[in-house]
């Protein structure tokens, strides 16, 4: 069981929260102009690093927000979580 | 509430009134489940002007820092999450007082009191029951009395609110009333378990 630190309600049981996949990917501006493989790449691709990794997750059986967190993929180590919007902590993605 | 069909609490089918006891002193832990309360789920930016009018018209501030709830007379209000709370109360009519005090402003409310069953936990042994199925810490030093939070509850969805040192509210979905009851007395039996009516 991972223990998360939720940026509002501090650390709780992984089982509270959901994971939402890659953080900081924004939805292109005039999407309507983007080719088949453009739209392919925002939609389905992701940087998948062994490493730090930057992902959103909710607290979804608790306060209910979104926020962002830093997590090792290799070692599951949680390295920071920070708000929506904040810049990532390390100031890499 | 549908026309013709009687009020009752989520737990009325087990007769809980049948076993109540007065004598507590060898239990380490005692249930109980709630009357009534009226349940707002409130959403609003706690601006000043919000809480103003809160405090005006329901007579209640609203706690802005996670996990703190504050309370004046029978109102309660609780912290859920940021821009998020629960108001509970006695008050039939708080739901009409608040519409009409938040008219024009960028605030919902919304009536949630069936949806919810309060069991109360008391005793010596609360916290320890607690710990059998919740990750939260319930220590004095973070978990005060006054502290709320949502958590999970023998994979249960709940509001848990401190109200006192060995005293537990805990606000469960209705349908989940019945299977946490038993939980919490299953989780308790070890300790020795009362149940007890609302005074």
């Amino acid at each position: 069981m991972l223990r998360i630190p939720c940026p509002f309600c501090g650390p709780r049981d992984e089982s509270e929260f959901a994971y939402g996949g890659e953080a900081h990917i924004a939805r292109p501006e005039n999407s309507w102009t983007l080719s088949d493989g453009d739209w392919a790449d925002y939609v389905f691709m992701r940087t998948n690093p062994k490493g730090r990794h930057a992902e959103r997750w909710r607290h979804s059986h608790g306060c209910g927000r979104w926020f962002n967190a830093l997590r090792d993929t290799a070692t599951h180590e949680i390295v920071a979580t920070y708000r929506i919007g904040e810049p990532t902590p390390t100031g890499r993605r | 509430m549908a026309d013709g069909l009687p009020a009752q609490g989520a737990l009325a089918h087990r007769r809980l009134a049948a076993c109540a006891v007065e004598e507590t002193r060898d239990a380490g832990v005692r249930l109980t489940e709630m009357p009534f309360r009226v349940c707002i789920n409130m959403r609003a930016q706690a601006t000043p002007e919000v809480r103003t009018i809160l405090s005006q018209h329901a007579g209640c501030g609203l706690p802005v820092q996670p996990m703190e709830s504050a309370r004046r007379g029978t109102l309660g209000a609780l912290w859920l999450g940021p821009e998020e709370w629960l108001l509970v109360s006695g008050s039939d009519d708080l739901r009409d007082r608040l519409v009409t005090a938040f008219r024009g402003h960028f605030v919902t409310v919304t009536d949630v009191s069936d949806a919810y069953c309060i069991v109360r936990l008391a005793g010596p042994a609360a916290r320890d029951v607690l710990a059998k199925g919740c990750g939260l810490d319930t220590h004095d030093s973070v978990f005060p009395p006054g502290k709320v939070a949502r958590s999970l509850l023998a994979k249960a969805e709940v509001t848990l609110h401190r109200t006192a040192a060995d005293v537990f509210e805990i606000y469960v979905a209705r349908s989940y009333a019945d299977y946490l009851w038993r939980w919490l007395e299953d989780a308790g039996a070890e300790y020795g378990v009362a149940v007890v009516e609302a005074a």
